[in-house]
């Protein structure tokens, strides 16, 4: 590491410039929240939206220009982690234009709910753009504590609070596990920057390769926490179930793609020291991840469970790029990227469905909730057929062609086995995204007529842009992948 | 504009149908009712286009390979291409899908009233996705157009369909779903062992070493075979055709089916000729007990939709025979077979389904002499039958003939056994009109239909049969219309397939 005094100072002001707004953003949406005028209150929501975007936009010009990036300190400023970071905004901008209205009906404050959201994003951030495990745990722990705190947000229902007390006791333990693991890999090679793992070879170890090996498997089982990975996926389910949808919404796509950046950094690095007992620890991991996690989500009734065991499986499938990156091939990265961006534009049009299903102060996320949709609200029940069967993987969605890719990938390095499971898998939870669209469109004529009728809440202006705007993501990269790619392949380099 | 359509005609008659579906979306609810006019236009349209494809490929014939064909980077990063070209073959199955559109739509007129919009939009997007996949020579493309049309038959089946349609619907997605996805690993696969190409017509060239022939192979007949249906994975198809409306089995009998088939003979078969060899025995006897089996079944039926469906069962075990048995005769037979079958068993299915209409049985006990009643659609209806049993002078004799000729220069005892299924076709189809149209006519279905005050076929109807009907006379008297246009497609076909013989006798040394 380089002296902190011949540090270039400027470039990297300028580089972490981005983040470091974001901080004062995140300050600024809980300063403007204290003023008790109405006018103040309801601001905070523009704010944090133009500001996202604002950041978004300052980020775009240092992503194009970071062509050989150069760890500065402890920050690693390098591509992955910009396209990281500009999926994270993006989501965190389509979680803000979700949520408003969602809470104002249920009197929950806004101003805090922003807030904890922004400083998780800058958590999510600091995980992918470093290169040192501390600095990595300190962003993980930043997101986590915010992540707590939100998932508990709907502090008068039961369920939410249950949430976050699970969410916070399980946290608690992967963090455990983290640090363990980090302590272990310190005994073992001297140091805890990823990047000069790369540099020792096979045997020359400092200490002992097997502080190495314990040390990586207690990362792999803090970081399986994070992701919901078999086994270590018991909390995901009532935390998804439990916390407020747009907070779902948020941990189900954000959080676990700065996960599976900030892993895949360690996977890398750690790759020529583990040797091949880490590629066959991610192999099983994906195996029991997406298996498990689809079997448990055929006998769900409930949506929002259903739609969070069906992230457990989707975890699953992009383990499967890891798989292929602890045996050395780091060319797979582009595949995973697509993947996650996939993942994250149809699940959340989904939740953004159920979000605009949802009663004034209740979620209606039971299965009959979505019942002869399609003579209520045809676009609405269209969108959701179409997220349903991109999650499926069928084209011409890009559910499919970020699966193609990846499983392309996959065969290319040699695991037709673990793609031949996947595929199956896929099978399998075609039957129970279908449930829903069996719901909505294949009642009789006779059935919908006799269906209790209730008011449907209007769809909220806010909501509607996020599943319009997840909508043309999933049919425009599913017909024309080309330009996403180009742009993910050059990232890579 | 008219330069840019002909040049790009295959295209154009893949996505027309689109022209209809936007222009379905964007009318207003309170014109939802022009949604038939619309469909009707717009599958006419797409027929015309069609035939316009067919005067086009047959100006220029290629002797052999493939006319009008395009070539368009989609995804070039991933060497993804948008190549479509045709031959004889895939030109019969596209008029053949164009044909049978318009149909479905005439026959669907008044029988769905119920949420029509969706419904012309779906049979619709069917017909993209069934075109596409005939003209396709990339695989990546021809994978996306054989799951986009499994998504809208889904539909078609789980909403129109009769009592069951959410099951028969479930198992139709599973089951083909289950096959194609363990063909898109193979296709894959194929794609890094033949070198970084979805190209079909490069992929003809590489040779792959036996054992993984064989696997490859495997994924891909699964897939094609629960298409096709051949027996054992033929137990999806009597669900899916016995509960989708009519409009959902014309086309699911018709082309749905044949995909399956046409897979053999594009994909499966000519890529990986030493698998062939291999598999030739147990495909041949599962044609067989196809033949058989499917018949024997089809004659016990007391419901008539599950009749003919099982009949399709029968059929296509020969289509599959006659491509395995590998002669100029049988494949030729087999080829007009997939369009014989197409035109008969749909016209089955659309005869049936006015019948339906007026009736809401299917079951034949709930029938008796209702000829005197309908005397223009008995005769219709026996023409059909006659044709589908393999009566000389009629389309499907033609290619029941050829095949039984080319399979008994290979295969005696198979050509012995399946010529059965040609007798207990006239068995049940026979035995069938004899209980339902003839006989002392029966008073009353239930409590409310009374079968004395049936109504002969209607203007529309008659319309949607007569094309059908006049098809079925003319290439059974003259089919030299079809086989003188696959031909060249035919012999093609043999000579790729001869690549293993040639490796198989000398022993892998050329």
């Amino acid at each position: 590491m380089q002296p902190l005094l011949n540090m270039p100072w400027q470039e990297l002001a300028d580089l972490a410039m981005p983040i470091m707004l974001l901080i004062c953003l995140a300050i600024a949406v809980l300063g403007l929240d204290l003023i008790r005028k109405p006018m103040a209150k309801s601001g905070v929501v523009p704010l944090a939206l133009c500001g996202t975007l604002l950041v978004m936009w300052l980020g775009v010009p240092r992503w194009i220009a970071a062509e050989t990036p150069q760890p500065m300190a402890l920050w690693f400023f390098d591509r992955i982690s910009w396209v990281g970071a500009m999926v994270v905004l993006g989501i965190t901008a389509l979680s803000i234009l979700m949520a408003p209205t969602y809470l104002r009906n249920r009197n929950l404050p806004r101003g805090e709910y922003l807030a904890l959201l922004l400083f998780g994003v800058v958590g999510l951030w600091v995980m992918m753009a470093t290169h040192h495990l501390m600095m990595m745990f300190i962003g993980l722990e930043t997101l986590s504590i915010g992540a707590y705190v939100l998932a508990a947000y709907h502090r008068n229902e039961d369920r939410s609070i249950e949430a976050g007390l699970k969410y916070l006791i399980i946290g608690a333990v992967a963090s455990a596990f983290l640090l363990l693991g980090m302590a272990y890999l310190y005994g073992g090679t001297g140091t805890l920057d990823l990047l000069a793992y790369q540099s020792f070879g096979g045997e020359d170890l400092p200490n002992s390769t097997l502080y190495v090996k314990i040390g990586a498997a207690c990362l792999l089982a803090g970081f399986g926490f994070k992701l919901a990975a078999v086994p270590f996926q018991w909390w995901a389910p009532d935390v998804y179930a439990g916390a407020p949808l747009p907070v779902t919404a948020f941990f189900a796509t954000a959080v676990k793609c700065g996960a599976f950046i900030a892993l895949w950094r360690i996977v890398t690095a750690l790759a020529p020291l583990t040797g091949v007992l880490w590629g066959e620890m991610f192999w099983w991991l994906a195996v029991a991840t997406m298996t498990i996690g689809n079997l448990a989500a055929l006998t769900q009734t409930d949506l929002k469970r259903m739609l969070a065991y069906s992230s457990i499986a989707h975890a699953g499938y992009a383990l499967i790029a890891l798989v292929v990156t602890a045996s050395g091939e780091s060319g797979v990265v582009v595949s995973l990227l697509f993947y996650l961006i996939a993942y994250s534009l149809m699940t959340l049009g989904a939740f953004a469905v159920l979000i605009a299903l949802g009663g004034h102060d209740h979620e209606a996320t039971d299965l009959s909730a979505v019942s002869g949709l399609a003579r209520r609200r045809p676009w609405l029940a269209a969108a959701f057929a179409l997220f349903l069967l991109s999650l499926a993987g069928l084209p011409p969605t890009v559910g499919f062609f970020g699966k193609y890719y990846l499983f392309s990938m996959a065969i290319g390095a040699g695991e037709t086995w673990l793609v031949i499971i996947a595929v199956l898998n896929s099978v399998l939870s075609v039957a129970y995204y279908v449930r829903p669209i069996v719901e909505i469109y294949f009642r009789t004529e006779s059935e919908e007529n006799t269906m209790t009728r209730g008011s449907f809440p209007a769809l909220v202006p806010g909501v509607r842009v996020v599943i319009i705007l997840a909508l043309i993501g999933v049919l425009l990269y599913g017909l024309y992948p080309s330009g996403l790619l180009t742009l993910l392949a050059r990232s890579v380099g | 504009m008219i330069p840019f359509i002909a040049t790009n005609i295959v295209t154009v008659t893949i996505f027309a149908p689109l022209i209809g579906v936007v222009a379905m979306l964007c009318i207003p609810k309170r014109y939802g009712d022009a949604s038939r006019e619309i469909t009707l236009a717009t599958s006419l349209i797409t027929f015309c286009c069609s035939i316009w494809l067919a005067c086009r490929y047959l100006d220029g014939a290629p002797t052999e390979g493939y006319g009008l064909y395009v070539a368009l980077p989609w995804i070039p990063e991933l060497a993804i291409y948008y190549r479509i070209g045709i031959d004889g073959v895939s030109l019969a199955l596209i008029l053949l899908t164009t044909l049978l559109t318009p149909i479905c739509v005439l026959c669907s007129w008044q029988s769905i009233t119920w949420r029509r919009k969706e419904f012309m939009i779906l049979l619709l997007l069917v017909g993209v996705g069934l075109n596409g996949a005939f003209a396709a020579l990339d695989l990546f493309l021809f994978y996306v157009f054989w799951e986009i049309m499994l998504i809208p038959m889904y539909f078609l089946v789980g909403m129109w369909g009769s009592q069951h349609r959410v099951m028969a619907a479930m198992k139709l997605l599973l089951y083909t779903l289950f096959g194609s996805l363990l063909m898109l690993v193979s296709i894959i696969y194929l794609y890094y062992a033949g070198g970084k190409t979805f190209n079909l017509l490069e992929l003809y060239q590489v040779f792959l070493p036996a054992t993984v022939q064989v696997w490859l192979f495997a994924a891909f007949a699964l897939a094609f075979a629960i298409k096709v249906p051949l027996f054992p994975f033929h137990t999806w198809l009597p669900d899916a055709h016995t509960e989708a409306p009519t409009a959902g089995s014309i086309l699911l009998a018709g082309v749905f089916l044949k995909v399956g088939t046409y897979g053999f003979y594009r994909f499966a078969m000519p890529l990986f000729p030493e698998a062939v060899l291999m598999a030739k025995p147990l495909i041949m006897t599962l044609a067989v007990i196809g033949i058989v089996g499917g018949a024997c079944v089809s004659i016990v039926q007391p419901d008539i939709k599950r009749l003919i469906a099982y009949s399709s069962v029968s059929h296509l075990g020969f289509v599959m025979l006659g491509l395995f048995a590998m002669t100029e005769e049988s494949v030729q037979g087999a080829v007009i077979q997939m369009i014989n079958h197409g035109i008969s068993t749909g016209a089955l299915f659309l005869l049936f389904g006015m019948l339906y209409e007026r009736t809401h049985t299917r079951q034949i006990a709930d029938y008796r002499g209702i000829a005197p009643q309908m005397p223009i659609f008995t005769a219709c209806f026996l023409v059909v039958a006659l044709s589908s049993l393999g009566m000389p002078g009629l389309n499907n004799f033609v290619g029941e003939f050829l095949i039984l000729l080319g399979t008994f220069q290979v295969n005696q005892w198979a050509a012995i056994i399946s010529a059965t299924g040609i007798i207990f076709a006239a068995v049940y189809l026979l035995w069938m009109i004899e209980r339902v149209f003839f006989g002392p006519l029966r008073k009353t279905i239930g409590s409310n239909v009374t079968l004395a005050s049936l109504r002969d076929l209607t203007g529309r109807e008659a319309l949607a049969v007569i094309p059908l009907i006049i098809l079925i006379v003319w290439l059974g008297v003259y089919p030299r219309v079809i086989l003188d246009r696959t031909e060249s497609s035919v012999a093609t076909f043999l000579q790729l397939m001869q690549r293993s013989a040639y490796v198989a006798s000398t022993d892998g040394v050329p």
